[in-house]
């Protein structure tokens, strides 16, 4: 093994304690990684997750929000080639790694495949020799939250080593040890935008018209519930994050109240057409100066589309960072992570635009987070 | 005094983190490397060379490392050993595998060894089967620090994520120590037999 690859591969980004992440020096080329899930069918899981694909996906999601010029495609069950070295980036259960024993008490190992400084390929393994479920919060002995391990592992898919075996100390999910921290934490996120850069929520390059488009056809926009509503809900989103799922909880900047009326109004621009960059632009605006930049146009009655959850996700993390730094909020707690917030306000919020009433929109959206079928709207 | 300081100790336990496994690789505790470990030495680096070979889905590659055996605390008595490890980098190509062990030559290490069924790392626990020895210049004695490069402050910090809470600083383990616990650890283990 050469000094190159074993001790230079790894750069520390900066002795700072607020960004101690180590990173990889053999960074993917900028654009998309397609990741093929091969990882096979599961019962619903504890976290509501209904094939260990979907708990994946999640993971991969919570890393995408969070990058601007590398994104992870998911191939849902895929039936590519297993194999290291082929170019193909598997993620997978298996007993062992392509022949090779794991080895007892490995739960699961990454490879990285890199051709002179540019990687070519990652490779995920979990043990299918251990209890696995999928679930948030406290750990559980003798079950390995898959969740957990996955966003750990595909942080290493992203770059990042482990600080705490770097001489730092911070919380972080790609530390070496697990713990109860089940979600990105600043660090990771700083990690990983040192290496793709954060995305930004910009605002809409105007674009000169040729020649005068005609007026759009006015038309009602989509209506969003009273803020004492979805205030309520998130209320009660809390309690069941910390009392039903026994969440722990992690500081965030951005009050429960912030959260609610901020996310809804994204959400409401969104439904009513703006883009996701103009969206999240206009909510900044509004914090800014007080006032409530129009919406972008009308959406058919009827037909009220919400953004994947990506999206929002990423409008979220944006919120976080514009309490934190913008605003200079004081960190507060909460127990829902941000994913589930994104989710869930937006569920609930799909339900209210398409007929249903707070109680019942509520009522549907927990449902769901106990792992039953999303119930149907009320039109 | 002793009454006080071991209830301040108490207390000191009590308020330690509950100890966290690793997120990929369970660490074992002290007494799992020596009963699980089917050779423990204190070796020395003298070569070490990657090359492809054939894997089940195509090739790979893996590392060699050839370790000269100053002393066998268990297990059979070998002058040389050699140990496979996955990853490595051959011409242009790398595979890196995270968390695996890398080795320079020259590096002295204690190594707790389980390779029956060709591992991907034949160390007990991936990394944390090894204990890297480097001479303190100030005293000229070989003292054991962790996989990571972390001094030992005792047996009870070996598989714990967050150091035991002490009354006072821990004085590092040296390797004279360190050996004598494994002396102490097999000799017991092979009583129970």
């Amino acid at each position: 093994m050469r000094r190159r690859a074993l001790v230079a591969a790894f750069l520390l980004a900066t002795a700072s304690a607020a960004s101690a992440y180590v990173l990889l020096s053999d960074p993917w080329p900028d654009g998309t990684v397609a990741l093929e899930l091969q990882l096979g069918g599961a019962p619903v899981l504890t976290d509501g997750s209904t094939s260990w694909g979907e708990s994946a996906e999640s993971a991969l999601a919570a890393w995408n929000a969070v990058m601007a010029r590398l994104q992870f495609r998911v191939v849902r069950d895929s039936t590519a080639a297993k194999g290291d070295g082929n170019g193909v980036n598997n993620v997978l259960f298996a007993n062992d790694i392509y022949g090779m024993a794991f080895g007892s008490g490995v739960l699961a190992v990454t490879t990285n495949w890199a051709r002179r400084t540019r990687r070519v390929e990652a490779d995920v393994i979990f043990n299918a020799a251990l209890t696995w479920d999928s679930y948030g919060g406290t750990l559980r002995r003798g079950v390995q939250d898959f969740h957990r391990v996955a966003l750990h592992e595909f942080g290493h898919v992203v770059g990042l080593d482990h600080p705490d075996e770097n001489g730092q100390t911070v919380p972080a999910v790609m530390n070496s040890r697990i713990s109860n921290i089940d979600r990105l934490q600043q660090d990771d996120i700083a990690g990983a935008q040192a290496l793709y850069g954060a995305p930004d929520i910009v605002p809409p390059t105007p674009t000169p018209a040729p020649t005068p488009a005609p007026p759009p056809t006015p038309g009602p926009t989509v209506s969003f519930p009273p803020r004492n509503e979805s205030l309520d809900f998130r209320v009660q989103l809390e309690a069941k994050y910390r009392d039903g799922l026994r969440r722990s909880a992690s500081p965030t900047y951005v009050d429960m109240e912030g959260d609610i009326v901020w996310t809804q109004e994204y959400a409401r621009y969104r439904v009513n057409l703006c883009s996701h960059a103009d969206a999240g632009s206009r909510v900044m605006t509004a914090i800014d100066s007080g006032a409530t930049p129009p919406v972008c146009g009308s959406a058919p009655v009827g037909t009220a589309q919400f953004p994947p959850r990506d999206e929002p996700l990423a409008f979220r993390t944006a919120l976080e960072a514009k309490y934190r730094d913008g605003l200079k909020r004081t960190a507060t707690s909460s127990s829902v992570d941000l994913e589930g917030d994104v989710v869930w306000i937006q569920e609930y919020l799909r339900y209210r635009v398409n007929g249903c009433g707070h109680a019942v929109a509520a009522q549907n959206v927990f449902a769901q987070v106990d792992g039953f079928a999303a119930p149907p709207t009320c039109r | 005094m002793k009454t006080a300081r071991a209830l301040l100790a108490l207390a000191l336990l009590a308020a330690a983190p509950t100890p966290a496994a690793p997120t990929s690789v369970a660490a074992p505790s002290f007494d799992d490397l020596v009963a699980r470990a089917e050779s423990v030495v204190v070796a020395r680096v003298v070569s070490v060379t990657s090359s492809w070979v054939p894997s089940r889905s195509g090739r790979a590659i893996v590392t060699d490392v050839i370790f000269a055996i100053d002393r066998t605390l268990k297990g059979p008595t070998y002058v040389q050993r050699s140990l496979e490890f996955l990853g490595g980098t051959v011409g242009d190509d790398t595979l890196h595998v995270w968390g695996m062990p890398t080795f320079h030559v020259g590096d002295r290490d204690v190594l707790f060894v389980s390779d029956t069924g060709r591992p991907a790392s034949p160390l007990v626990g991936f990394m944390y089967g090894r204990f890297r020895v480097v001479r303190d210049t100030r005293t000229d004695i070989d003292m054991v620090r962790t996989h990571d490069g972390r001094p030992l402050g005792g047996l009870d910090e070996v598989g714990n994520a967050q150091p035991p809470a002490r009354v006072a600083p821990a004085r590092p383990l040296t390797l004279d120590d360190f050996v004598r616990a494994v002396d102490a650890k097999v000799r017991l283990l092979e009583r129970g037999k």
